[in-house]
């Protein structure tokens, strides 16, 4: 055994919430939903702890000592965040999420001035954060906006999307990287390439990918990524918006306030170079350390282990899931970790409380991904995830508990 | 929190009292908006009094054990009696305690209820 499987072995060390969560319930915490919310590791808030209890100051304002290390712990943050992503720290914007990010982009990329009205190609497979933006912000923005079709399963066909490619002419192509439904991994390169090919560029939700499985923006020619902190270990409220360097500059930003400027006269207002422009006003420094230390912490056990460990689970996990009577499992066979399911005689909802009875964490409903569910499932979903402090002992406890939820019910 | 899902509670879910439409009935329809579940009440009201009533709607458990229960407590009462009901009369009628998030299933009925004063 390396020594990095053998972190993994022991990885429910590095979270206390495991042992106060059984000393508060007298249950043991058997947490399936990451793809929701991931739990945060001891050193990530130890992290956090440090900036308000050592160094408490804000960044870029001051000479003083304290401000010195904040600043010098957010850039670290800012480099080990950008290595997760295979980007440069100059391409790495700060925002509260992976919402608040897909809001920045649309904004970003309709405020360039070129009196151009955009194409802007989606599909029902993403997740509300995009979609919702998408569709509220259309009128006001005055782009176009149309949505390549999914197959009966979800699954998008490659000719297909080709050929609508070729047909809408889009500028920019939304899609995602990880479906947080099917758990679905996509091929976002070839995707990214034949946007490319008929000069379109690729916006991709990396919310449920980045921290999960080996997300390269360079190799994949990914040109805006977004996601939010706390799906990959790091705090809430923290979120990153990728955008390829050469493009960013061609960007303005749409958001505006303090620390964002070089100089401001009444006749107008010169920005700063590089990112610094699009993230005014003071940030989320907490959190920005908070998401750092998550992702040197990734980093550190290596995404090829948490990738190998999530596939080991996924496939015990479908195997005995498979074994319920009366289940049908929804999880796509190139999978993030996460498998939804559902009951044709049992509300989901009914589900989800049941299960958190006997301290099982898991989602249930549409997914913030309603049409998607709708339209291809045609049912509402409970849905587990799995991460690095999955066992195979929490599946054991789940596939007991819903043995036990359909006999109730019959 | 005491176990929710009680025998009785899975019965009334499974098999439940005055499930379906009545023609004629005026009809009451509300929305959960945490999970979008929707129930209907049919409420056939006569001389100040609900003469029949009965409900529709794919919702959870506790919601169709809550309109099972209520539907059945409704029938022949007066107005007066039926416009008293508090969210706490349901919870008794019940017999279960629930979290803040499933408050919103068990009183689906009782909002239907209400609608139906507000609008008649």
């Amino acid at each position: 055994m390396t020594q990095k499987e053998k972190r993994l072995e022991n990885i429910r060390e590095d979270f206390v919430i495991y042992t106060k969560y059984i000393q508060k319930t007298g249950m043991d915490l058997v947490y399936l939903d990451s793809a929701s919310s991931s739990l945060t590791p001891n050193l990530v808030v130890e992290k956090m702890n440090e900036y308000y209890t050592e160094y408490r100051s804000n960044i870029e304002r001051s000479n003083f000592g304290l401000s010195q290390r904040a600043k010098t712990e957010c850039d670290r943050a800012r480099v080990q965040i950008a290595r997760l992503i295979g980007a440069t720290p100059e391409e790495i914007i700060y925002t509260s999420g992976a919402t608040d990010a897909a809001n920045k982009i649309v904004d970003m990329i309709c405020n360039t001035g070129s009196g151009k009205t955009l194409r802007i190609l989606t599909s029902i497979l993403e997740h509300h954060s995009i979609l919702v933006t998408l569709l509220e912000k259309k009128q006001q923005l005055q782009y176009e906006l149309d949505f390549f079709d999914i197959d009966s399963g979800g699954d998008i066909v490659l000719e297909q999307f080709k050929k609508k490619i070729e047909e809408y002419k889009p500028d920019y192509v939304c899609m995602q990287y990880a479906s947080n439904v099917t758990g679905a991994i996509y091929d976002i390169n070839t995707y990214a390439d034949i946007a490319h090919t008929q000069g379109a560029k690729l916006i991709c939700d990396g919310s449920q990918a980045v921290g999960h499985v080996s997300v390269d923006v360079k190799s994949s020619n990914i040109d805006v990524l977004f996601f939010s902190g706390h799906k990959m270990l790091g705090p809430t409220g923290i979120g990153v918006l990728y955008i390829e360097q050469r493009m960013l500059e061609t960007l303005k930003p749409t958001v505006f306030g303090g620390n964002a400027v070089v100089s401001v006269s009444k006749g107008g207002v010169i920005f700063q170079e590089g990112v610094k422009r699009f993230e005014p006003g003071t940030q989320h420094i907490s959190g920005i350390i908070g998401l750092g230390a998550a992702a040197e912490y990734i980093l550190d056990i290596g995404i090829e282990q948490i990738v190998k460990h999530t596939q080991t689970i996924h496939t015990y996990a479908m195997s005995q899931l498979s074994s319920i009577s009366r289940i049908s499992l929804v999880s796509a066979p190139n999978n993030c970790g996460i498998i939804s399911f559902y009951f044709q005689h049992i509300h989901t909802h009914d589900v989800e409380a049941l299960l958190s009875e006997r301290g099982i964490a898991v989602r249930s409903g549409y997914h913030c991904a309603e049409r998607l569910v709708t339209e291809v499932i045609g049912k509402p979903l409970t849905r587990i995830s799995i991460y690095v402090y999955t066992t195979q002992r929490d599946i054991d406890a789940l596939v007991t508990e819903l043995k036990r939820i359909s006999a109730l019910f019959n | 929190m005491d176990e929710v899902y009680k025998a009785h509670i899975i019965e009334h879910s499974m098999r439940p009292q005055n499930k379906g439409v009545i023609p004629d009935a005026v009809l009451c329809s509300v929305h959960n908006a945490t999970c979008g579940d929707s129930l209907s009440l049919y409420i056939l009201e006569n001389e100040s009094r609900i003469e029949r009533v009965s409900f529709t709607g794919e919702c959870c458990a506790l919601a169709t054990a809550s309109a099972s229960l209520f539907t059945e407590f409704l029938q022949g009462k007066s107005i007066a009696e039926v416009q008293a009901i508090l969210p706490k009369d349901i919870y008794d009628m019940l017999g279960i305690t629930v979290s803040p998030q499933r408050a919103a299933c068990v009183l689906l009925p009782l909002s239907a209820l209400q609608q139906y004063f507000k609008l008649h």
